[in-house]
């Protein structure tokens, strides 16, 4: 996985535990990409200070995960639930199209279905399109 | 200085980005120039779609990418770099 893209996922699980200043530092850097010179000048401080903090903001949300495994566990769900969705698929398919068939495979399929956003889990997609990003998309515009 | 980042777009837990083009004048409000792709790690195998002659041009014209940026233009082989796709 990218160091970015783990960064940002740790954000998601842990950043509330971080100070007002790291959270901003850490999402110019990791969420906007921002390159340190330009948190610096945004900042009005050394790219070396930037630097540090988040440094130091890493080796915290690591720390936390080393204890909580959080990601971890998420990561693991996800690609659990990405196999029964697929095998579920596949089970669907060789249904008998007699009605008690049908229902009872419904009804486990809405199981799964509540599991998973108690989870707060979506399947592994195997191809997902850009579509959800739109609504992220005009979320972020309103969010901030 | 006109750069190239890879800009987080989805939610929390499902994360998706986009290469944008934009200008290091203004870095906080958000604003680009122009979308070049978007990458989705999450997908299996992951997503990592790039306009190659969008890209192209604009590095031709100067733009400064993102460290990751740059890698991610390798698997993509919008730069050269032999990176295989995939992790």
């Amino acid at each position: 996985m990218e160091h970015l893209v783990r960064m940002g996922l740790l954000f998601d699980f842990y950043g509330e535990l971080l100070t007002p200043k790291q959270q901003k530092v850490f999402s110019l850097y990791f969420l906007q990409n921002l390159s340190l010179g330009e948190i610096a000048e945004e900042e009005e401080t050394s790219r070396q200070a930037v630097h540090d903090l988040l440094q130091r903001t890493e080796k915290l949300l690591e720390k936390w995960e080393g204890k909580l495994h959080l990601l971890d566990q998420y990561l693991r769900h996800q690609r659990a639930l990405g196999e029964v969705d697929r095998a579920m698929k596949a089970l669907g398919k060789l249904l008998p199209p007699e009605a008690t068939a049908q229902n009872a495979f419904h009804r486990l399929e809405e199981k799964v279905a509540r599991l998973a956003a108690e989870l707060d889990l979506k399947p592994e997609e195997e191809e997902a399109g850009p579509s959800g990003s739109e609504d992220a998309l005009s979320k972020k515009g309103s969010g901030e | 200085m006109v750069r190239i980042r890879l800009t987080r777009m989805g939610a929390k837990k499902r994360p998706f980005y986009r290469f944008v083009v934009a200008d290091s004048r203004s870095p906080r409000d958000g604003r680009f120039i122009e979308i070049l792709g978007h990458y989705n790690p999450i997908t299996n195998p992951m997503e990592l779609v790039v306009d190659k002659e969008k890209a192209l041009y604009w590095l031709g014209q100067g733009a400064q990418p993102s460290e990751t940026v740059k890698r991610l233009f390798k698997k993509a082989g919008v730069l050269p770099g032999e990176e295989a796709v995939g992790e």
